[in-house]
């Protein structure tokens, strides 16, 4: 697998699974890892071994996006619970700022349509808990 | 070659160990400070060709910090790190021999190119100035130098070599303006505007200078992403 350097990173929610991918990509060497969420309290997911930056404000402002420097973004992720702010979100960055890399955190797996179609690559932690638990349980048959 | 000695002064844990991370331990000898009081102490005792410290700590502030060790004839050269790409006191900094600023939250490439800017420039020879960007950044020396005078001149001459270029214009607003001409300041923001009518800072700076309370407060000098704001936004980054 090619890993990449130095990537500028955007991580749009802290929640667990932001914060926790937040650690894990600050924990690669150069990379800069910047999350964005409304409530200040969610930072504290963050290990106190995290490099990297916080933003407190709301990721639907265009302002905010442009003071977290989204136009040099290499990658942008959208962790938050709610598939509306993560596909709005995705496709500022995809569509306003000409984010290369863009992906989005998919809670509902019948929305992924949308997502297609808008060229936005999307993890659903839904669909993926599914497929291995139907491997798990397919295996020890 | 001699490794070039950093020190990084930033209250932040995480600021620290980004830009530590970044920088190449092959080039760079890294050493950190955790408040201004520590940045001052090791200032004090060691030598170092950079510090970058942030502008807002706990205890002696960015500015206060770099007032002190001008005071105590401490030339190392300086680059204040803002949160959220904003600062209202550029001028202030300026003054004190600080131009070159890293808004947060910073890029890897940010901040090896500011690094590699402010070391190089010193390197930069009066008799052997060939490109723009040779210009620019001996300008900028001579404003670290408070040679105000050398800098508009060879802004002019950074100017004649690249003609389409807004950068030296809005410096030079930002000189006029520190000299009290805001007329004169105002002439070339509009003329930075007119090569490039996007340009973030001369459109800021226009407008702060033609507002009817005029101040100073939020100028930009449009280098390395400073952008100039109020306040208000200085509290979103960590």
């Amino acid at each position: 697998m090619v890993v990449n350097k130095d990537q500028y990173i955007i991580i749009v929610g802290c929640g667990r699974l932001g914060g926790y991918l937040a650690n894990e990509l600050s924990e690669s060497s150069s990379n800069s890892v910047v999350v964005i969420d409304k409530n200040a309290d969610a930072f504290e997911r963050l290990n106190v071994s995290f490099s990297g930056f916080t933003i407190e404000a709301d990721a639907l402002e265009t302002d905010v996006l442009i003071n977290a420097k989204i136009n040099k973004a290499d990658v942008v992720v959208t962790t938050t619970n709610h598939d509306n702010v993560n596909i709005m979100v995705a496709q500022i960055a995809k569509s306003i700022f000409g984010v290369g890399h863009v992906i989005a955190r998919l809670t509902d797996p019948s929305k992924e349509k949308v997502y297609e179609e808008l060229n936005i690559e999307t993890i659903s932690p839904t669909a993926l808990s599914a497929i291995e638990f139907k491997r798990i349980i397919m295996e020890g048959r | 070659m001699s490794m070039t000695k950093v020190l990084i002064i930033d209250d932040e844990k995480n600021i620290r160990m980004t830009i530590k991370n970044c920088l190449d331990e092959s080039k760079y000898e890294v050493e950190v400070a955790v408040n201004g009081e520590d940045g001052f102490e090791k200032l004090s005792q060691n030598n170092y060709d950079l510090a970058l410290m942030d502008i807002k700590m706990p205890g002696i502030s960015g500015l206060e910090l770099l007032k002190k060790i001008r005071e105590n004839q401490i030339k190392t050269d300086v680059v204040m790190m803002t949160a959220y790409g904003t600062i209202d006191r550029a001028v202030e900094a300026m003054k004190l021999g600080a131009i070159d600023f890293l808004s947060k939250p910073f890029t890897p490439e940010e901040i090896r190119t500011v690094v590699e800017q402010v070391t190089s420039r010193k390197e930069l020879k009066e008799d052997k100035l060939d490109s723009f960007n040779d210009l620019m950044e001996f300008s900028k020396y001579c404003i670290i130098n408070h040679e105000y005078d050398k800098a508009i001149e060879y802004l002019k001459k950074a100017i004649a070599l690249d003609v389409d270029s807004p950068e030296p214009h809005n410096l030079l607003g930002v000189l006029d303006e520190m000299n009290r001409d805001i007329r004169a300041a105002q002439k070339h923001y509009r003329a930075a505007l007119a090569l490039d009518p996007s340009h973030v800072a001369a459109n800021k700076n226009l407008s702060r200078t033609t507002e009817y309370h005029y101040s100073m407060k939020g100028l930009d000098m449009g280098l390395n992403g400073l952008k100039t704001e109020g306040d208000d936004q200085e509290n979103g980054s960590k």
